[in-house]
This record gives C-alpha cells, sequence and structure tokens, in this order.
C-alpha cells in the first residue's frame, strides 16, 4: 500500500484529505509543519508528499527544496489555496500541482496518476 | 516659451534686475565723470586765475606799484596791449607771461577784470562783449574771498566761468573773471552717455540669453523628474531620478521624490500582499467545503454523516462572511472615519456595563471576572457601538486563550488627561516572536488548536484600528503561560 504524506498546517482540510486518502486504500500520515514533517520522513517510507505551500516558520518552498536535496525519489504533488500559475512560480519542478478549492475528486485523480505507475 | 513658465518668469526678473542695476551703475560712472571733468577744469581755472593775479602782482612791483602801473599791469597782462616807458624792467616778466598764456592756452579763453562792484576794467581782445553779470549770491560768495564757478552758454559757446577776488594792496579787490570752453567735457561725456545707451541693450541681450540657459540648466532636474514620474505606473516602481550632477537644493527635491515612490512601492507591496492574504484566507474555508462535500457525495452516506458536512459547509459559510464584514469594517475605520458617531461617553459607566456581559460571556469556562474601577466620572468622546467592539474583541480573545477556572481582570485608572483601561487574563500568553505580529491583519496565533479557528484573524486588527480613530492606542504585554494584559489608552475630554 502506497504512505502518502500530508503536509499541511489547516487541521480540517488535513483531516477530511487523511480520511478521504484511507477510504481510497492509502495509508497515510499526517504532518502540522515542516519540521515534524522532516522527522517523520527520516523514520518512515513515503511514496508521494501532499504539500501546503502557506504554513508558519517554515514554508512549503523551504520543505520543497529539503525533498529535493535528500529525498528525490518521493513525489511531490503542491496543494494550496494559491492558483496553479502562482503555485509553479513559487515552487517549479514538482511532478504536479492542486488547487484545493478544485476539490477532492481532481486530487484524487492527480494522485493515482503520480502513484499508479508504481 | 509659455507666458506662465518658470524659465519665462525667471528669465523677465533676471533681465528686469540687470537691467536696473546697470542703470544705477552706468549712472554712477556718468556722475562719476562728470563730476571729476568738471573738477579737473575748475581745478584748471584757479590755477590760470591764479597765475593772472601773480602775473598782474609782478607787473606792479617792477614798475613801482602806483596806479599807473597797476593799470599797465592789468591791460598787459590781459590784452598785451598798452604802452610802458622802462620796457626794459618787464621785458623778463613779458616773456614769462607769454609762455605762460602759452601752456595755459589762456589766448582761446574770455578773461575780464571787473572792479569791486562787478563793473567791467578790461576785458580780452577775444571778447566782443562783456561776460554775464554777477548774480547778488555770488558777489557775496566772492566778497568772502571763495571763488564762483558757472557753466553758461554764452554766444553759442559752452563756458566754464569762474570769477576770484582779487585783493591788491591794502585794501583794494578786483574781481578776476576766466571762461574756458565746454566743448572738451561735453564732447567726452556725450560720448560716455552714448556708449552707455548702446552697451546697456546689448548686455541685456547677452543677459536675457544667458538666462535662458541658467534657467534651462536649473530646471533640468524638474525636467528628469517629470521624464521618470512618467516612466512610473502602478506596474513598475523600479524608475528612480539620479541625483548625481545635481544642485544643493534640486537635490532634495530629488531625493524627496525618490522617497516617495519607495514608500508608494512599499505600499503597493502591503496591498499586494494584504490582497494575496485576503484570497487565501477566504479560500480556505472553500477549499474545506469542497472537501467536505465531494467526500460526502461520493458514496452514500448515513442521514447523520451528510448533516455533519451540511453544519461543516454553514460554518465555513459564517466564517467566511465574518471575515468579509471584518475586513469592510476595517477598510472604513481606516479610510472614512467621517462613518462614526461620537459623543460624550462616561468611560466608568461604560466598563462596569462591559464587565457584567463578560461575566455572561466568560461563565462557560467558569473564568471570574473581576474589575476594578475609580469612582466618578471619565468622560471620552467616542463611537459608542465600536468601543464595545473594540473591548468586546479583547475579552473575548482573553476568554478564548484562558483555560477553565481561571482570571480576568478589568482595571481602570485616570493619567494626566488620559484613561488606561487594563485587561489581563492568567491564560496561555503570547510566545515572544510572536509579539509585534500580534495586530496583524489574519495573524491567527494557533492554527493547531482545534476548535479556535472560528476566529477571522482581523479581532485585533480591528481593535487597534478602533482604538486609533479615537485617537487612542492599544499595547499588549504577555508572558508565556502565565498571561496577558492589552492596555487601551484613551484621552480624556
Amino acid at each position: 500500500m502506497k504512505k502518502i504524506l500530508i503536509v499541511e498546517d489547516d487541521q480540517k482540510i488535513r483531516e477530511i484529505y487523511a480520511k478521504f486518502l484511507i477510504s481510497e486504500e492509502y495509508s497515510v500520515i499526517e504532518a502540522s509543519n515542516a519540521v515534524d514533517a522532516y522527522e517523520i520522513l527520516k523514520k518512515e517510507n513515503i511514496d508521494l508528499v501532499l504539500l501546503d505551500i502557506k504554513m508558519p516558520e517554515i514554508n512549503g518552498s523551504i520543505m520543497y527544496e529539503v525533498l529535493r536535496l535528500f529525498h528525490r525519489d518521493i513525489k511531490v504533488i503542491v496543494s494550496s489555496v494559491y492558483p496553479l500559475y502562482e503555485q509553479k512560480e513559487i515552487i517549479s519542478g514538482a511532478f504536479d500541482y492542486h488547487d484545493k478549492s478544485q476539490g477532492i475528486d481532481v486530487l484524487l485523480g492527480k494522485i493515482n496518476n503520480a502513484l499508479g505507475d508504481g | 516659451m509659455k507666458l506662465n513658465s518658470i524659465r519665462f518668469k525667471i528669465s523677465i526678473l533676471y533681465i528686469v534686475l540687470l537691467g536696473i542695476i546697470l542703470v544705477i551703475y552706468s549712472t554712477f560712472l556718468y556722475l562719476s565723470l562728470h563730476y571729476t571733468l568738471y573738477g579737473e577744469l575748475d581745478d584748471e581755472l584757479r590755477i590760470k586765475a591764479q597765475e593772472i593775479a601773480s602775473t598782474i602782482d609782478s607787473y606792479a612791483d617792477a614798475l613801482d606799484r602806483n596806479q599807473q602801473s597797476f593799470n599797465f599791469a592789468v591791460k598787459r597782462a590781459i590784452t598785451l596791449e598798452g604802452e610802458y616807458p622802462d620796457k626794459d624792467k618787464i621785458i623778463d616778466l613779458e616773456h614769462q607771461w607769454l609762455q605762460k598764456i602759452d601752456k595755459f592756452d589762456l589766448k582761446e579763453d574770455y578773461i575780464n577784470f571787473l572792479n569791486v562792484k562787478g563793473n567791467l576794467l578790461v576785458k580780452s581782445n577775444n571778447l566782443q562783449g562783456a561776460l554775464p553779470s554777477l548774480t547778488l549770491k555770488e558777489m557775496a560768495k566772492l566778497r568772502e574771498g571763495e571763488a564762483v564757478f558757472k557753466s553758461i552758454k554764452f554766444e553759442k559757446r559752452n563756458l566754464r566761468i569762474i570769477s576770484v577776488p582779487f585783493p591788491y594792496g591794502d585794501n583794494e579787490q578786483y574781481i578776476i573773471q576766466i571762461a574756458t570752453s565746454l566743448k572738451p567735457v561735453i564732447h567726452l561725456l556725450k560720448i560716455r552717455l552714448m556708449h552707455i545707451a548702446i552697451s546697456i541693450p546689448i548686455v541685456l541681450l547677452l543677459a536675457s540669453f544667458l538666462g535662458r540657459l541658467f534657467a534651462s540648466r536649473i530646471l533640468r532636474p524638474v525636467l528628469e523628474i517629470t521624464k521618470t514620474a512618467s516612466k512610473i505606473t502602478y506596474e513598475d516602481l523600479s524608475a528612480r531620478v539620479k541625483a548625481e550632477n545635481v544642485d544643493e537644493e534640486m537635490k532634495y527635491l530629488v531625493e524627496a521624490f525618490n522617497d516617495m515612490i519607495s514608500r508608494l512601492e512599499q505600499s503597493f507591496k502591503y496591498i499586494a500582499d494584504f490582497s494575496s492574504q485576503v484570497a487565501h484566507d477566504l479560500k480556505t474555508p472553500l477549499a474545506i467545503i469542497r472537501g467536505e462535500s465531494d467526500v460526502a457525495l461520493r458514496k452514500k452516506r448515513s442521514p447523520e454523516e451528510y448533516k455533519r458536512v451540511i453544519k461543516v459547509n454553514l460554518e465555513e459559510a459564517g466564517r467566511m462572511l465574518r471575515v468579509i464584514d471584518d475586513l469592510l469594517l476595517l477598510t472604513k475605520l481606516d479610510y472614512r472615519p467621517e462613518f462614526f458617531k461620537f459623543e460624550q461617553l462616561d468611560m466608568i459607566e461604560f466598563l462596569w456595563e462591559i464587565s457584567e456581559q463578560s461575566k455572561i460571556l466568560a461563565a462557560p469556562k467558569e473564568i471570574i471576572v473581576n474589575t476594578n474601577l475609580p469612582e466618578g466620572k471619565m468622560v471620552i468622546n467616542a463611537d459608542r457601538l465600536h468601543l464595545r467592539r473594540l473591548f468586546f474583541n479583547l475579552i473575548d480573545n482573553a476568554i478564548k486563550f484562558t483555560l477553565r477556572e481561571g482570571k480576568i481582570d478589568i482595571d481602570a485608572k485616570r493619567e494626566n488627561n488620559k484613561v488606561i483601561v487594563s485587561i489581563s487574563d492568567t491564560g496561555i500568553g503570547i510566545a515572544e516572536e510572536d509579539m509585534p505580529k500580534i495586530f496583524d491583519k489574519f495573524f491567527h496565533i494557533d492554527r493547531i488548536n482545534s476548535h479556535a479557528e472560528t476566529g477571522t484573524g482581523l479581532g485585533l486588527s480591528i481593535a487597534q484600528s478602533i482604538a486609533k480613530i479615537h485617537q487612542g492606542i492599544i499595547q499588549a504585554k504577555s508572558t508565556l503561560g502565565k498571561g496577558s494584559v492589552f492596555t487601551v489608552t484613551l484621552p480624556l475630554v
């Protein structure tokens, strides 16, 4: 079963995504900030990171750089309320981008796409 | 060159001023020349008169100084006529006199010898009639022993006349008059005047040309600023005017202009950041609504599950509405103060009311509200509705961040002409690194805390703006884990 790490500071959103992805047969770990996420990355075998941009203290773009340097093989889908073109400006080179207001279905499609080829 | 342009005005002013200065200076030069020329001429006449006087004396002395010899002396000196025996005695004198006549050019001058009453005794040969007679004033001056000068026109010639008293012997007084031509002097003065008349317009013309050049140079920075200003749009605020090679006073203008652009740039950045922040904070509730609704609709769910989702959606919708209302309020507070109705309000009475209502709000968490207010009245100018909003924002925060059975204190005191109200709590406090940000818009102190996200993040920002509208300020002090104190200072009426 593929493991997904959700890095998102807004608790309600995190819970919705977690519940949903679990119901879609993914294994889910939650982190509310970049520091916790990094600790988890060290211990667990993560396949995909769902990364929020706007977080307190260390924001998503810094987290992304860390992922690129030390966990190159992990796929990253940036998930934020910023419009897609802006997300691409802030973090360039991620596997995919998701505008949270587009809804769950769209997100699922992108995740399936990322993890489907296995 | 436009008529009301600075360049035109500067040029005109400059030319007029320069013209005035030139005229004054030229007048001075002309007058000083006039004074010098006449002065020298008069000195010359004095010398001539002195020579005639001494010659007459010498002649008379050489010929025994009697009446006869005197008459001869006068006639001989002035007209070079007259016979006298014993020419040998005066041959040297004659010689000298002739030389002097040559040296002083006396042949050209008119000479009159008058008696003490002013009647003509002897005149020089080149004179047809007598020179104009002396006035009473002139006679008086002569009697006092002073020389008298005057300029006249005589027989179509401009002459300068000297009249000099000539005492002879023990008590005889005569008057010697010499008139010399003013033609050279007048000629020189005329030339000088002509030079002035020609040169002033030329200089002014030149000056106007230079003046325009100067004005252009001085105004160049203004032109630069205009060019730069037109390059600036809300998209590109990077243009600046160069401040090198600029005169001292213009430097201030240029620097002030560049500063203004920088501040505008900052303001725009602030607005852009703010808009971005607003979009973010409104989209997050929408993302939640979308998420919950999507999930709920994927499978058949229980009625309870549907109810829960609908509730969540309503909550988030409500939250968004509150954010929008708060933002509108902030805009009015910051930019339209005329929107508020001010009246005189007694703070003590007002705070008692707030305190009673706070007790009700704090009851569910069993938090105790202590109120400590002084006696009497403390009157301020306030918009009651919005002042309530300010204090309830602070009270709400105090209740929210204080644990069960905690304490909240409301105190007020008077200091100078201000009233100071403190709201203190025994809550979880604020971390030191967060303190500078707490009044920022959309600052949520605890994203991690589970149900505390009902706030809009604008509460303290609104409170601060309300305080500002009331000419007051809010300050905060806090110790993490122990509690916080918010102090509101307002001016008394």
